[in-house]
C-alpha cells in the first residue's frame, strides 16, 4: 500500500516536470491547447474534491471562476500581480462561505438548483452593475504576460490543487468529508462539525476556481459577463469531472483530457450544435460510465488481480 | 441516591401545534439501564433527539454530568459522550466495514485515525461478532450486522451515556439474546444506556428501571414489572376498553 502510493507521488511530480517544459517544446497552438486543458483540470479537480466527496452537485463553479477574472479586470492596474491573485481567492472564498451558509440545509437537487441560481444571479448583478455606474459592459484587460507564464501559473495551481487532493484523501478532514458524501446525520453522530467542514472544503475549491479564473483572464483582453460567467463552463466541468470519476482527487482530470479534445473539434467542426452535443455526452456518461473512467479502471484492475 | 449521570429535566418540543415531547424528566444513573416505553407516537425518538442534540428542545435542560447539553449541536454532544443508534439502521453504506467504526473514534475521545485506529476498531468489531467482515461495505451485510456495525460505531466512541432507539427490534430469538447479553456486557462495563424499545422480553431482563410516555407525556416510572403493571399503561397502549 505504501510503495503503491510512492510510485504515484513520484509519477506526479515526473508529470508535473515535464509539463512545465512543454510551452517551449511547442508552438502556439498547442501552448493554447495547454492552457484550456490546465484551466479545466484546475476546475474539475476543484470540483472534484468537495462535490465528489461531499455529493452536492455545484453548478456555481463559474461564478467563482468569474469572480476571479472580474479581480483581475478590476484591479490589474491597481494591485501587483501576486496580490490580485490574493483578492480573487479572497472573493471566491467569500462567496463561497455565502453560498455556503445559504445552502446548509439544502441537500440533492435543491443544492444544484441555487448553486445554479446564484451564478446566473451574479452574472446579473455585475451586468447591471457595469451599465450603471461604468457605463459599459465589457472591460478590456491590459496585462503584459505571455502564453507560456499563464500555462505555468495555472500548472503550479494545480500541483498545488494536487497536493491538497493527495493531503486531504489521506486526512482526517477528507474522512469527513466522506463521511458526510455517505450520510450527513451519521456523521454528525459521530462528532464531526459537518457544516464547519462542508464550509472550509467549499471555501478552499472555490478559492482555486477563482484563482484558476484571474490567472486566465488576461488571455482575453475583453471580457464581459457573458464570457467571465457562461454557464456552460459550469456544466462542462461537472461533465468532465463525472466521465474521469469523482471517487478519488485524481480522477477529474482522466475525464478533461479527452472532453477538451472533443470540445476542441467540436469548436471547430460543429460550432452550432455544440450544446446538443455536449448535452448528448453527458447523457451517455451517466448511462453508460455511472463511476466514470476510475471506475472502469477499478473494474480492470480487479479482474487482472 | 448520588446524582445522576444523565439528568433530564422537563424537556419539551413542539412541531407546529403537536407537542412531541412535553414536560419529559428521566434520569440514567452511572451503569444503568433505563428503558424508555410508550406506544408509537408517544416522542420517545423524539426524546432520543433532543437528547442527542439531533434536534433543539423548546424548554428544559439535558444534564451530563452535570454539564448542560441541551441546545448545543449533535456533534458536539457526541463528543461529550453521548451516542445514538438510529431506529432505521444509518451507516456509510458503501465504505467498509472498519471505515465505519473507525468514523466513531476520529472526531471523538482521542481521534484515533488511520494505522493506529485499526486495532481498537477491529477489537470492538470481534466483541459484535463482525471482524471476519471488516473488509466489507457496510451495505452488504444483513440487517442484524448492520444493526450490530451502528452499536460498534457508537462504542468505539467510548460513550458514558448510549441511547438505543428499538436496537432489539427484528431479531430472531436467538439473536435476541445474544444482543441482550451483549448489551449486558456493556452495562458491566459501566456504561449507562437510554433504550427505547419494544422488546418486553428485554426490558424486563435489562432495564434498571423504566419511563413511560404517551402522547409526549411522562405517565409512568418504575421497575419493568411496576410500570408494565400500571393500569394508566395499558390503557395507553390498549385503549379504554380493555383496561
Amino acid at each position: 500500500m505504501k510503495s503503491r502510493s510512492t510510485v504515484f507521488l513520484i509519477a506526479s511530480l515526473v508529470a508535473f516536470i515535464v509539463l512545465a517544459f512543454a510551452p517551449a517544446t511547442g508552438n502556439d497552438y498547442t501552448t493554447s491547447l495547454l492552457i484550456n486543458l490546465l484551466l479545466y483540470a484546475n476546475l474539475a479537480t476543484a470540483w472534484g474534491i468537495f462535490c465528489g466527496t461531499t455529493r452536492f452537485i455545484s453548478l456555481a463553479t463559474v461564478a467563482f471562476f468569474g469572480v476571479g477574472c472580474y479581480s483581475v479586470a478590476m484591479l490589474a492596474e491597481v494591485l501587483p500581480w501576486p496580490l490580485v491573485l490574493v483578492v480573487s481567492a479572497l472573493l471566491g472564498g467569500a462567496l463561497a462561505l455565502l453560498i455556503g451558509l445559504c445552502t446548509l440545509r439544502l441537500s440533492g437537487m435543491y443544492f444544484v438548483v441555487f448553486s445554479f441560481g446564484i451564478a446566473e444571479l451574479i452574472r446579473q448583478l455585475v451586468t447591471w452593475y457595469e451599465s450603471k455606474f461604468v457605463g459599459s459592459v465589457g472591460r478590456y484587460v491590459f496585462l503584459e504576460t505571455s502564453p507560456a507564464q499563464i500555462y505555468w501559473q495555472l500548472l503550479i495551481l494545480l500541483a498545488l490543487l494536487w497536493a491538497l487532493g493527495a493531503w486531504l484523501s489521506k486526512s482526517r478532514l477528507g474522512f469527513a468529508l466522506r463521511l458526510i458524501g455517505e450520510d450527513e446525520s451519521a456523521a454528525r453522530s459521530c462528532g464531526i462539525n459537518t457544516v464547519g467542514v462542508r464550509l472550509a472544503v467549499l471555501m478552499g475549491t472555490a478559492m482555486f476556481m477563482s484563482v484558476a479564473g484571474a490567472i486566465v483572464a488576461p488571455r482575453w483582453t475583453y471580457i464581459e459577463p457573458s464570457i467571465a460567467f457562461n454557464s456552460l463552463v459550469s456544466f462542462q466541468v461537472v461533465v468532465m469531472a463525472l466521465l474521469g470519476g469523482v471517487a478519488a482527487f485524481y480522477g477529474p482530470v482522466l475525464g478533461v483530457v479527452p472532453l477538451v479534445l472533443a470540445f476542441e473539434v467540436l469548436t471547430k467542426y460543429f460550432p452550432d450544435h455544440f450544446s446538443i452535443v455536449l448535452g448528448a455526452i453527458f447523457l451517455l456518461i451517466v448511462y453508460l460510465l455511472p463511476r466514470g473512467l476510475l471506475g472502469i479502471g477499478e473494474k480492470l484492475w480487479r479482474k487482472v488481480k | 441516591m448520588s446524582k445522576p449521570l444523565l439528568d433530564v429535566r422537563d424537556l419539551s418540543r413542539r412541531f407546529g401545534g403537536l407537542k412531541a415531547v412535553e414536560g419529559l424528566s428521566l434520569e440514567v444513573g452511572q451503569g444503568e439501564i433505563v428503558g424508555l416505553l410508550g406506544p408509537n407516537g408517544s416522542g420517545k425518538t423524539t426524546a432520543l433527539n433532543l437528547i442527542s442534540g439531533a434536534l433543539r428542545p423548546d424548554r428544559g435542560s439535558v444534564k451530563l454530568d452535570g454539564l448542560e447539553t441541551a441546545g448545543a449541536p449533535n456533534f458536539k454532544v457526541a463528543r461529550l459522550g453521548i451516542s445514538r443508534t438510529y431506529q432505521l439502521v444509518r451507516l456509510f453504506k458503501t465504505m467498509t466495514v472498519l471505515e465505519n467504526t473507525v468514523a466513531g473514534m476520529s472526531f471523538t475521545h482521542a481521534h484515533l485515525f488511520g494505522r493506529e485506529a485499526i486495532p481498537p476498531a477491529m477489537e470492538l468489531l470481534d466483541r459484535v461478532g463482525l471482524a471476519a467482515r471488516a473488509s466489507h461495505r457496510a451495505e452488504d451485510l444483513t440487517y442484524i450486522d448492520q444493526k450490530r456495525l451502528e452499536l460498534a460505531r457508537c462504542l468505539a466512541s467510548r460513550p458514558r451515556v448510549l441511547l438505543l432507539d428499538e436496537w432489539l427490534a427484528g431479531l430472531n430469538p436467538k439473536e435476541l439474546l445474544q444482543a441482550i447479553e451483549l448489551v449486558r456486557s456493556l452495562k458491566h462495563e459501566g456504561v449507562s444506556i437510554l433504550m427505547v424499545e419494544h422488546v418486553l422480553e428485554a426490558v424486563r431482563s435489562l432495564c434498571d428501571h423504566c419511563v413511560v410516555m404517551n402522547a409526549g407525556q411522562r405517565i409512568a416510572r418504575g421497575t419493568a414489572a411496576s410500570v408494565l403493571a400500571d393500569p394508566e399503561v395499558v390503557r395507553a397502549y390498549l385503549g379504554d376498553e380493555d383496561a
